[in-house]
């Protein structure tokens, strides 16, 4: 006989109920990290985040190959199977995702593709929320200027930056298509099976004097500085607020929380209060 | 904001359920297809592009979806450019090359093929005048900055703002450089009012002859000289030929050529000062291998509404058919249903499921529109068919 599975998700967001067991998992960005809570997140804002759980042991770092084009195995499939063993191993009824950056993109697609791949939607059907921090949901023109070349020539991304799958993929009008064919959350088309909000950082400052710019690493806010030159007013250094507020059902800028701005990189630290927010929306 | 869970699983092996007696049922005829709608008229029993998704289990999934705000963009991508790149050899740039910026603040990025630029090294002659590059730069980064930012970039690469130096500008390098090393001048001349734009005439053909990109370039006081090429997903390059359509816009048809997936127009164009922008975005081509069928059955029962469409398919894969449940195109919630699952060539039925919880749950009325009815593709990634406006219930 055939086997096969019919699911019947309600489109509203769940409310933890008084016996669920809620985790979260950090999904990382554009990378293909062995040991993101380390390198890509750092310890401090996963155990300050973690806190706001009942069980603070209910949490996972995803290392998944986020170098590929989100459909991919090693990209949304390999993301699957870790929150899958997750919610197994640790009997989650109630999971929240935070991601950075490119891991909204892959997470979306699996929203956006719930009959691609037989173990989505279980993870739907228990995913309350994704929280998704500095989303290049419309790309970056970053991705645009790093995949540029002549136009008889080939793709210089080899001389000038990344030529891998997922900076292709991040192109301006490359995510064009995908949120007109293959991705739902971007305004016009249907809404995610799930809430997704943003978190939106909004600028980056890098005063040698201030402190504060030395959160995340100073070094790192000066190249932000210069590809910010590529960026809206409004940009974390990395993606426009245009591109990060794209998706999803609302954002959360910065400024509502913090008097400081968020970089592309201090979103993924303790910076600023940014872990409290993620803490309390546990 | 908190919601209420209303979620329900069934796993089933074997026969589907049957329909309660009390079911009406009818058979109708689908919207026929509209302007930007997808639709195949022939098949192909062959597809060229690698399997991506060779998934063999069946997975049916309805859920409720709020409407996002908004109306979207209509139509293809437009893509605008302020930037161009341009590739000399190390001993070229020993000697200066000539950079064009049509306003101060253009932001240089020079990358070589071996050895490391020192930003410190290089020399700008503006307005007959030689200075460092340091000198008429507010921001000076080498590659480690721009990788710390997580730009991963060369080892050699060095960007600049020039604040001090616009117009006709020569770039020289004072350093030590391979006289072979192949480097790249990239311009990005961001506070310029010059613009060149490119949209592909849809985001996706069946047909390469349909396929065809406008060029425009907004306030040119004189001809400007396009150059082109369509660049496949495998990396090859059809060069394209430009008509001139009047009004401003080139249009170009790409040649005939095989290769599905995702494609890009990459453009160039000189005006009469010799200003240049490079401009690209992309389009789809899709080998047609699965289409819809024009009638579709409707069962409603207490439980809820069935939809029954048929596909043809020409070449065995994973297929999906989904559709939405809207109240008459008022824009609020729908009801989205989907069905995927591995289909042998030939005419197949795909059951759209439509509960009626859900549909309550949506506030859908009885008077219901079907749509963005769409077969998918999931073997080779690429969307069959769309009707965006199927029929009325």
């Amino acid at each position: 006989m055939r086997k096969f599975t019919i699911l019947l998700l309600a489109g509203l967001g769940l409310a933890a109920t008084a016996n669920a067991n809620t985790g979260v998992a950090f999904v990382h960005g554009t990378g293909n990290p062995s040991d993101a809570l380390n390198d890509y997140w750092q310890r401090p804002i996963v155990n300050s985040v973690r806190q706001g759980l009942p069980n603070s042991a209910n949490y996972t770092v995803i290392n998944c190959q986020f170098e590929e084009y989100m459909w991919r195995a090693g990209a949304a499939g390999c993301l699957a199977g870790q929150l899958q063993s997750f919610i197994q191993s640790r009997n989650i009824t109630d999971l929240v995702v935070i991601t950075h950056s490119n891991g909204a993109n892959v997470m979306r697609w699996i929203l956006s593709n719930p009959t691609w791949d037989g173990r989505y939607p279980g993870i739907i059907n228990v995913t309350r929320e994704v929280v998704a921090i500095a989303a290049s949901s419309k790309g970056t023109p970053l991705a645009n200027a790093v995949i540029s070349g002549t136009v008889f020539e080939a793709a210089l991304g080899w001389i000038l930056g990344y030529a891998n799958d997922a900076v292709r993929m991040q192109q301006t009008s490359w995510m064009a298509y995908y949120n007109a064919y293959w991705l739902y959350g971007t305004s016009g088309r249907p809404g995610l099976p799930r809430p997704m909000i943003n978190i939106v950082g909004t600028d980056v400052e890098t005063a040698f004097w201030d402190p504060d710019s030395y959160c995340g690493g100073y070094a790192l806010n000066v190249g932000l500085e210069f590809t910010q030159n590529w960026l809206a007013s409004c940009s974390d250094g990395f993606i426009d607020c245009s591109s990060q507020a794209g998706a999803g059902s609302a954002s959360i800028f910065d400024g509502s929380f913090t008097n400081e701005p968020l970089s592309h990189n201090q979103s993924r630290r303790q910076c600023f209060g940014i872990d409290v927010v993620l803490r309390n929306r546990l | 904001m908190h919601y209420r869970i209303s979620l329900s699983l069934l796993v089933m092996s074997g026969v589907l359920l049957s329909a309660p007696a009390e079911a009406q049922r009818r058979a109708v005829t689908l919207n026929a297809p509209s302007t930007g709608d997808l639709h195949a008229t022939v098949l192909t029993d062959r597809a060229s592009q690698p399997v991506i998704n060779a998934r063999r289990e069946t997975v049916a999934l309805s859920w409720v979806a709020r409407a996002t705000s908004g109306q979207g963009t209509r139509g293809a991508h437009r893509a605008e450019s302020r930037h161009y790149t341009q590739r000399v050899r190390g001993d070229a740039l020993a000697k200066g090359v000539e950079l064009y910026t049509a306003a101060p603040g253009a932001v240089v990025r020079v990358s070589a093929s071996k050895g490391r630029l020192d930003p410190l090294a290089f020399s700008v002659v503006s307005n007959g005048r030689r200075q460092t590059l340091a000198a008429v730069s507010d921001q000076l980064v080498d590659a480690d900055n721009l990788r710390a930012a997580g730009l991963d970039s060369a080892a050699t690469s060095v960007g600049a703002r020039l604040t001090g130096a616009s117009g006709h500008i020569g770039l020289r390098y004072d350093g030590q450089l391979d006289a072979d090393a192949e480097v790249v001048v990239s311009v990005f001349d961001r506070q310029s009012n010059i613009v060149a734009t490119a949209q592909s005439r849809a985001d996706q053909f069946f047909d390469a002859a349909n396929a065809s990109v406008a060029v425009t370039w907004p306030g040119a006081t004189g001809p400007v000289r396009w150059r082109g090429a369509a660049v496949s997903p495998d990396g090859r390059r059809y060069t394209l030929s430009f008509d001139d359509s009047g009004n401003g816009r080139m249009t170009q048809r790409v040649a005939p050529a095989s290769a599905p997936g995702l494609w890009e127009w990459r453009v160039t164009g000189t005006d009469a000062n010799g200003v240049v922008r490079d401009v690209s975005t992309a389009f789809t081509l899709t080998t047609a291998v699965a289409k819809l069928g024009e009638q579709v059955r409707i069962i409603r029962t207490p439980g809820g509404i069935d939809i029954t469409v048929p596909v043809d398919v020409g070449v065995e894969g994973r297929y999906e058919v989904r559709a939405a449940l809207t109240d008459g195109g008022t824009g609020g919630a729908s009801v989205i249903a989907a069905r995927a699952e591995w289909l042998a060539p030939g005419r197949s039925e795909i059951t759209l499921r439509f509960a009626a919880d859900h549909l309550k749950g949506a506030g859908l009325s009885s008077t219901m529109v079907l749509g963005d009815l769409t077969v998918t593709d999931q073997s080779r990634m690429s969307v069959q068919a769309r009707r965006r406006h199927a029929l009325t219930l």
